[in-house]
């Protein structure tokens, strides 16, 4: 038996949870790692009801890097001298990314299922996250568009 | 005595403050959420519901079809490919053309006779990263005990064994490749840190 091959579409980590999101043949599938295991959900693309994508300032990003470069700054001008110098050239690089994922604003689709949900965050691609939404509802619309063998009007009976 | 509040998915939200969201209430193009009156793109889909019709023994006649196993009132549609027994339509599961009863398919996702209804793996990645990391730290202490650090051939072997199943893997995916990357150099690098240090050891 042959596993149908998936597509690697992005990521989706916080502080606490790690999301690795892929595109399968009937499904978007969300691997969660916990520990040494990955959990797996799926989102089949004939159960979606929304796909939505929008913009945010990707806060604790920001103040790492900010805080950071503060600290680094901070040691810099204790040390002084060479080592000062040294310091505050890595405080400045921190600054300036920080300074750029407040410009930069982070990109987050998010596909609603029926029963579960899969996100996937775009730090800095943003014309890829516009790609892949409109990839992602092509795929959905193709597949619910397709003439399903369920029937709709006949009733759940249970014995 | 600590509470664990368990957050269950209740259908569409606010992408940015998981209000809930009626479907009819979006609309498709930009919207607004009216709690956060954050903006996000939407796009709505209305899949069709998924209703099957189930035979009843009472409709159809005890003659014309043998009841289901679980629900004795329905009529059984097909047997279950792995253990044969008599299931109506509610029970009826399909996995790769075959009809399994849902007994049978819960024993085999927990197996490995499934591997496309399964929905937990080991993370071979990850257990290969950490004994890489694992290593080195052990290696790194022991470098101070010379023949001691020739722990690391073991355990950097174990590391590398992780990365040949983690690529050997069903699951393996390009994704995965720059952990995989570092942990055989971290492997690699306590391998030849303790060859080195146990000949040096011999030697003397």
């Amino acid at each position: 038996m042959t596993i149908p091959k998936r597509r690697f579409l992005g990521r989706y980590n916080t502080a606490i949870t790690r999301h690795a999101v892929y595109a399968s043949d009937a499904a978007i599938e969300v691997d969660q790692q916990e520990n040494f295991k990955i959990i797996r959900k799926r989102v089949f693309y004939e159960d979606v009801l929304l796909v939505t994508q929008h913009d945010r300032v990707g806060i604790l990003a920001v103040m790492f890097s900010l805080g950071f470069a503060g600290f680094l700054a901070l040691i810099g001008a204790i040390a002084g001298g060479g080592s000062g110098l040294a310091f505050g050239s890595f405080a400045v690089v921190f600054l300036i990314y920080g300074l750029l994922r407040i410009r930069i604003k982070e990109s987050i689709i998010t596909v609603f299922g029926r029963r579960s949900k899969a996100r996937i965050r775009f730090t800095m691609r943003r014309a890829r996250a516009q790609r892949l939404y409109e990839e992602i509802c092509e795929l959905v619309r193709t597949v619910q568009e397709v003439p399903s063998d369920l029937d709709h009007d006949s009733s759940v009976r249970e014995g | 005595m600590a509470t664990v509040r368990v957050i269950s998915y209740t259908g569409p939200a606010c992408p940015r403050c998981d209000a809930a969201l009626p479907l009819e209430s979006i609309t498709a193009g930009e919207d607004i959420c009216p709690r956060c009156q954050g903006f996000f793109n939407a796009t709505v889909f209305h899949p069709p519901q998924r209703i099957t019709r189930v035979l009843q023994i009472a409709h159809t006649g005890p003659e014309s079809a043998g009841s289901c196993a679980n629900h004795p009132r329905n009529a059984a549609v097909t047997n279950c490919g792995r253990c044969g027994l008599f299931i109506c339509s509610l029970c009826e599961l399909d996995l790769h053309g075959e009809k399994y009863c849902p007994a049978c398919f819960d024993r085999m996702t927990q197996g490995t006779g499934t591997e496309q209804a399964q929905t937990e793996f080991r993370d071979w990645r990850t257990l290969s990263l950490a004994m890489g990391l694992f290593a080195v730290f052990i290696t790194l202490i022991l470098l101070a005990f010379p023949p001691g650090a020739a722990a690391g051939i073991p355990l950097g072997a174990l590391s590398l064994y992780y990365v040949v199943r983690a690529f050997r893997d069903p699951q393996w995916s390009r994704d995965q490749l720059p952990g995989l990357i570092v942990s055989i150099l971290l492997a690699l690098a306590c391998v030849g840190t303790g060859v080195v240090v146990f000949a040096e050891y011999i030697r003397k």
